[in-house]
């Protein structure tokens, strides 16, 4: 299993798309930073703002790049890696030993989920080094939720738990993506469909609403004024959606 | 290279996906038209935003022009222009003595006859859903219009908003294709396609923030080099009553950016593309 996980990963930085993305991302959040750099507030809705500091900087940017991460270069990773590598045949080499396609499918995974960590962590990151360099250092900071204070340690805190919620959603993600990505005869359609799914999600119920407003889903879980419930249905996602796609990967026959 | 325009077309159309795209239209017109029954709560009767079965087409294009219509020509062009290439469909389409610039223009053509089709049956759409669902009224609000307008102006409008709507996706388009002729995967067209869009989408509020925190002075109307943003209000702009538009030079300065990037990108994207060996 272990060499399965390094040849995978030798696989994914083999990929030009991989170091691309991973450097326009960060040249977009470097840019971002600039753009909230410039800027006096930052807005959690459309209602409430709160001024930006140095300790509430990195969660306000990754509201800003969320985006990009869960709608553009996740599922670009994800489909390129399930979908892609499958239905080009370039698995067929690997396959010529003696693997499972359930292992090769699991280690696609893990490895996909650390991809993902690398670009949240590299996010935080920024986002903690570039508010401590353009914003004045609070000693006290309010979020959301007003009568919540925290202070510098406090907010610290906060920031990393936003973190930790945002890579909770994009695991999730990863599952969904992943099982589209298995079921979709190539890499365009499962592209487009992913992003349907994601989008269409919200449209379903709202609580599936965390794929598409995961920032604003975050500021209001930390405040406690998130209404549906988050982690049963991002855990049953992650978990139904990694079972099915290994299901499906199980099924396939040799011979692509 | 009329038999090469219609295998191109056949190549497209066979496809799925294309199908899928078009049935999905009464769905999106559908869920629009539930989205702006709501909206009609809130907006006073004598606003352009209240909608009925009047202006509900041009409503309902304003509401998905910048990411349906965008995404589908993006889907058309990453097909017909990476995909076949990459995969080496068209070998035995080059087999026979056509050149690569012939086959450019025919794909190129092929596109435009599609995505027109797409706003052609978009309308189509629109307008039947717009009088089964929304009240008629003897006169419509248009934006930035002194008067009401009567039906039959309304009529022209729509058209009018129809077409220039259609120029810029086609601008937008281009940029597209540059993209989808240099990048040697489809995920790579695709990343970097809807990359670009929501670069468009945030330049203009990166561009008017810098503007003002900065104090640099810059004329307001740049913000239009973005085709999503002349998408979002220039269109709206440009078909308004010439006292309340935004300045005598502004049709002039759309024109020129939608054109800037069809002959910048789109030229390049021919070059890019006929300067290729046919070893696919």
């Amino acid at each position: 299993m272990n060499s399965l996980i390094q040849s995978e990963w030798q696989r994914m930085w083999k990929r030009k798309k991989t170091l691309i993305s991973l450097i326009l991302f960060t040249a977009i959040v470097l840019f971002d930073c600039l753009f909230l750099g410039v800027q006096r507030f930052g807005a959690f809705d459309n209602i409430h703002t709160a001024p930006l500091t140095a300790q509430n900087f990195s969660v306000f940017l990754l509201k800003e790049v969320s985006f990009l991460l869960t709608l553009i270069v996740a599922p670009l990773l994800i489909v390129d890696s399930i979908n892609g590598e499958y239905t080009a045949g370039q698995l067929r080499l690997v396959l010529i030993r003696p693997i499972s396609f359930a292992r090769l499918f699991a280690a696609k995974w893990l490895n996909l989920a650390f991809m993902l960590l690398l670009f949240t962590a590299i996010t935080f990151m920024i986002g903690e080094f570039a508010g401590h360099l353009l914003k004045p250092a609070a000693d006290s900071v309010r979020y959301l939720n007003p009568a919540q204070v925290y202070d510098r340690s406090e907010a610290f805190i906060y920031a990393l738990q936003s973190y930790g919620l945002f890579y909770l959603i994009v695991l999730a993600e990863l599952s969904l993506v992943g099982l589209v990505s298995s079921l979709m005869p190539n890499a365009l359609v499962s592209f487009f469909v992913s992003l349907g799914v994601l989008i269409g999600a919200l449209y379903i119920s709202d609580t599936l609403g965390f794929f598409l407003m995961s920032a604003s889903v975050i500021f209001q879980l930390m405040a406690g004024s998130y209404a549906a419930p988050f982690y049963g249905p991002v855990l049953v996602c992650t978990g139904i959606g990694f079972l099915a796609t290994m299901g499906v990967w199980q099924r396939r026959s040799w011979t692509r | 290279m009329r038999a090469l325009f219609i295998s191109e077309l056949e190549r497209l159309w066979k496809r799925k996906l294309i199908w899928m795209m078009f049935a999905a239209i009464p769905l999106i017109v559908y869920a629009t038209a539930r989205y702006y029954a709501v909206h009609n709560l809130q907006v006073p009767l004598d606003s352009p935003e209240f909608v009925t079965s009047g202006n509900f087409p041009v409503m309902a294009l304003i509401e998905q022009l910048i990411v349906v219509f965008n995404l589908v020509s993006l889907v058309l062009l990453t097909l017909s222009f990476t995909e076949e290439y990459r995969t080496g469909q068209l070998r035995m389409v080059l087999l026979r003595a056509f050149t690569v610039g012939q086959l450019f223009r025919a794909k190129a053509a092929a596109y435009l006859v599609t995505i027109s089709l797409f706003f052609a049956a978009y309308l189509g759409v629109s307008v039947a859903v717009g009088f089964q669902m929304f009240d008629s009224s003897e006169t419509t609000r248009l934006f930035h219009h002194v008067s009401p307008a009567g039906p039959g102006e309304v009529m022209g409008y729509t058209l009018k908003y129809y077409g220039i709507s259609l120029l810029t996706v086609v601008g937008m388009g281009s940029a597209m294709l540059a993209l989808a002729v240099i990048c040697h995967t489809t995920t790579a067209a695709i990343g970097f396609g809807v990359g670009i869009l929501l670069l468009s989408i945030g330049y203009p509020l990166v561009y008017l923030t810098f503007n003002t925190v900065l104090n640099l002075q810059l004329p307001a109307q740049l913000a239009f080099l973005s085709l999503t943003q002349i998408q979002y209000e220039g269109i709206a702009y440009l078909l308004a009553d010439s006292s309340m538009g935004p300045g005598p030079y502004f049709p002039l300065f759309a024109l020129a950016v939608v054109a800037g990037y069809v002959l910048l990108c789109a030229g390049g994207a021919c070059l890019a593309f006929t300067r290729r060996d046919r070893w696919i």
